[in-house]
């Protein structure tokens, strides 16, 4: 039976108990998220409402969870985007090399050497602002970094000697890159998938918090801590809901992907 | 490679925490300037206003659009006449001034050894020049920037210390309008270093993060006790946290949540915004041409509703384009023209030919909380009625481009404010010739009655055409008025003397230390 590392437990059990949340809210909501009371403006935790309600008088609970959801959508869509073009650019550049190796990472090269926040701040000034325009810009900007490690993977690859045999086997070049080596280099893959989600939940909690993220009055974790600072000592909750709910996130596959990594070294 | 991960693992938790703990210390970073400011004039009273909203890219006072740089340079310009807190005009640059009987002409004393801030004396050439400029009657300015001073018919000196200006008819409101800054004649640099005659004087500015004014010691009036302002523009969203913090010394138009949390340690001064607020349509597209739609959303919308949620139930509802510092022209008998009455507006939408309602997008200005959270519950609210309302938050200087400028947008959530004490300055932006008219408003009878008003030869007869355009944009709907906002300041609580002015400015000059 394979023994997992703790991170892996630990970091599995957050990152499942989070998600499920979110699957349930993504179908129920103890209360509507825009639905609003004025007779309960910034009410304290209580059994009505569990993480207390905000200056509009909406259930905070309803709210972290539904945003945490979109934030999850837009990281998973990012990743999901970036892991995609990288791997498919890493992957010909790494294993073929020559003059389209030089020139893509050098385009990879540009891209990095920009701020990242400035330019997913011009991809949006440019596309306006939203939900898809945030994936749009974040999944553009995590396509070098992917591109970059997977090449540096296939790039090892290729000398290794069951590229080798496969090639004198006669297989096919598309065969041996993504059947005989992506296999072969899952574990810093998951690992980099892991780290690009957490920065991807932050670049968007942070894009909304700065207003050119998810509008309102779609809830979104970095909007509602902009919103809660205001009251950061009167209603502390609020905060605190918010930022807890990114902590969580982030920890969960944080300690996903470094248990991976380390049962990768440990198998190697 | 191992060690370098968990660095990276903790980094993450570490900025994640940071998100948290720092989101209240944005904003702050002109702190260190101020300091030094303090220790050069250890005499002087040195104060950092917070500025809630962004200045326009010129500092050119006849040009002028936003609110915020209104409220700052009504400290450094001044007219031949100016208003004071009671809305009644008072001389400024003219120390006085006769109309004739005919009343179209206007006679101006110029006060004497009045100066400007780079120390010329005023003559009667830059008095002659600063109203041709506003008139549109210079070559390098072809375009009137203030429309009343179109009726100008010819502006000369008399002597060296006297001004005539000629209209083509007698206009009751035009004196009104000679607030219009006076600046000095052929000084090319008023959009990035005013000069003016008010009582501060232009030191430095810095786009997006502040403006540096000082007392002007050779001001002809009384030498106010602050000797130097700064304001500094910073977020809705971190203006408790910048108050509690010391990093600025008064904010005005605070919500009343926000001057709520700071009330114990800062003096809440309490007034009206005077302004219209209210839900702007573009009454030049489908389906919001249609009147009845417009009636309909009217009476989807309740002010009271948004009142409690927004503003814990403070401000003045509102009817139509006016607000009761009007005193006069103020309808009060128009609010609550249409009741909150969700059933009614679903019906009347689906007589209008929209059972299933419709979409509509709301272009907000986002760095102004009051409009965001408004337009969340107007949102709920047209949403009950079966309009699709979506927001779209947008920076100011798109909104100014795109909302005010551009009107390429379908509805949006703003307050109106008067430059000047005249029901014109509240009316004009609705005729259907004027540039600026935002909700496409075109109604023949109220081109006539504003025709009317303006031209009027009595009082009454004046008051009877504005409140008559009034009546006009309420029956017609055009836009959905909400409410004078309430206006709260915190000031440092050793200091007092904010006034509230008619028109939307703050008055740098009557703030003073408290007497023991």
């Amino acid at each position: 039976m394979k023994r997992y590392h703790a991170y892996t437990k630990i970091g599995g059990i957050i990152s499942a108990v989070m998600i499920l949340l979110i699957l349930i809210a993504a179908f129920w909501t103890p209360y509507d998220t825009a639905a609003m009371d004025s007779s309960a403006k910034l009410a304290p935790p209580s059994f009505a409402h569990l993480l207390g309600t905000d200056n509009l008088g909406r259930d905070i609970l309803s709210r972290v969870l539904d945003g945490a959801g979109t934030t999850l959508t837009i990281a998973v869509l990012t990743v999901a985007a970036g892991a995609f073009f990288g791997i498919l650019i890493g992957a010909f550049t790494g294993y073929y090399g020559g003059p389209l190796d030089n020139i893509l990472m050098r385009i990879c090269d540009m891209i990095t050497a920009f701020p990242s926040f400035l330019l997913a701040l011009v991809i949006v000034s440019l596309l306006g602002s939203g939900k898809y325009h945030v994936v749009l810009a974040l999944g553009l900007l995590f396509i070098p970094s992917f591109a970059r490690i997977v090449r540096g993977e296939y790039a090892r690859a290729a000398t290794q000697a069951y590229v080798d045999n496969a090639r004198l086997m006669g297989a096919d070049p598309i065969r041996i890159l993504f059947v005989h080596i992506l296999p072969n280099i899952r574990s810093v893959l998951l690992s980099s998938i892991a780290i690009g989600f957490n920065n991807a939940v932050l670049a968007e909690a942070s894009m909304s918090y700065l207003g050119i993220g998810v509008q309102p009055p779609d809830p979104s974790l970095g909007r509602m801590l902009a919103e809660a600072q205001t009251y950061l000592l009167s209603a502390p909750w609020f905060a605190i809901s918010a930022g807890s709910v990114i902590i969580l996130l982030i920890l969960g596959f944080t300690l996903l992907g470094e248990g991976l990594s380390k049962e990768a070294g440990r198998n190697a | 490679m191992k060690k370098g991960r968990r660095f990276t693992a903790l980094l993450m938790l570490i900025s994640a925490v940071l998100t948290v703990a720092l989101s209240g210390c944005s904003g702050d970073r002109a702190g260190t300037a101020s300091e030094d400011d303090i220790s050069d004039t250890p005499a002087g009273l040195a104060i950092n206003v917070g500025l809630a909203k962004d200045l326009d890219d010129s500092l050119d006072p006849h040009k002028m659009v936003s609110a915020g740089t209104k409220e700052v340079l009504f400290n450094v310009f001044e007219g031949l006449v100016k208003p004071d807190s009671d809305g009644n005009l008072i001389p400024a640059v003219a120390e006085s001034y006769k109309v004739s009987d005919d009343r179209m002409s206007y006679t101006f004393t110029i006060r004497e050894g009045i100066k400007f801030h780079n120390g010329d004396e005023v003559t009667a050439d830059d008095v002659i020049y600063s109203i041709k400029r506003c008139a549109g009657m210079l070559e390098e300015e072809p375009e009137a920037l203030v429309t009343a001073f179109s009726a100008i018919t010819d502006v000369y000196a008399e002597d060296e210390r006297t001004v005539v200006i000629s209209i083509e008819s007698p206009d009751l409101e035009f004196i009104s309008y000679l607030t219009a800054a006076i600046i000095p004649e052929g000084y090319t640099n008023q959009t990035t270093s005013p000069i003016g005659t008010g009582p501060y004087q232009f030191v430095s500015r810095s786009a997006q993060e502040n403006i540096v004014l000082k007392r002007f010691d050779e001001y002809w009036g009384e030498l106010p006790e602050l000797t130097d302002v700064t304001f500094k523009i910073i977020t809705q969203d971190t203006i408790v946290t910048s108050l509690r913090s010391g990093a600025i010394d008064m904010c005005g138009h605070l919500t009343p949540a926000q001057a709520a949390e700071v009330s114990g340690q800062y003096d809440i001064v309490k007034g009206g915004m005077n302004s219209v607020y209210g839900v702007y349509l573009n009454n030049s597209i489908e389906p919001l041409n249609n009147v009845e739609v417009r009636r309909a959303l009217c009476h989807a919308i309740s002010v009271e509703g948004i009142m409690d949620l927004v503003f814990d139930g403070e401000g003045t509802p509102l009817g139509s384009s006016m607000y009761p510092a009007f005193g006069k022209y103020f309808c009060e008998e128009l609010t609550g023209y249409y009741a909150y009455d969700p059933d009614k507006a679903i019906q009347m939408l689906a007589e209008a030919g929209y059972p299933d309602g419709f979409d509509l997008e709301l272009t907000i200005a986002s760095n102004i909380t009051q409009y965001v959270e408004t337009s969340q519950v107007v949102a709920e609210q047209l949403k009950a009625v079966g309009v699709n309302a979506t927001i779209t938050l947008v920076d100011w200087e798109t909104w100014l481009s795109q909302v005010y400028i551009g009107r390429d947008y379908e509805a949006t959530i703003v307050d109106f404010d008067a430059s000047t004490m005249t029901a014109r300055a509240l009316l004009e932006r609705f005729t259907s010739g004027y540039p600026k008219n935002i909700s496409y408003f075109a109604d023949e009878e109220y081109d006539e009655s504003y025709a009317a008003a303006i031209s009027a030869a009595t009082d009454e007869e004046q008051i009877a055409a504005y409140k008559r355009c009034q009546e006009i944009l309420t029956e017609q709907a055009a836009n959905i008025y909400l409410m004078d906002m309430a206006d709260m300041v915190a000031i440092r609580s050793d200091l007092e003397g904010y006034e509230f002015y008619p028109i939307f400015v703050v008055d740098l000059s009557k703030i003073h230390v408290k007497a023991e």
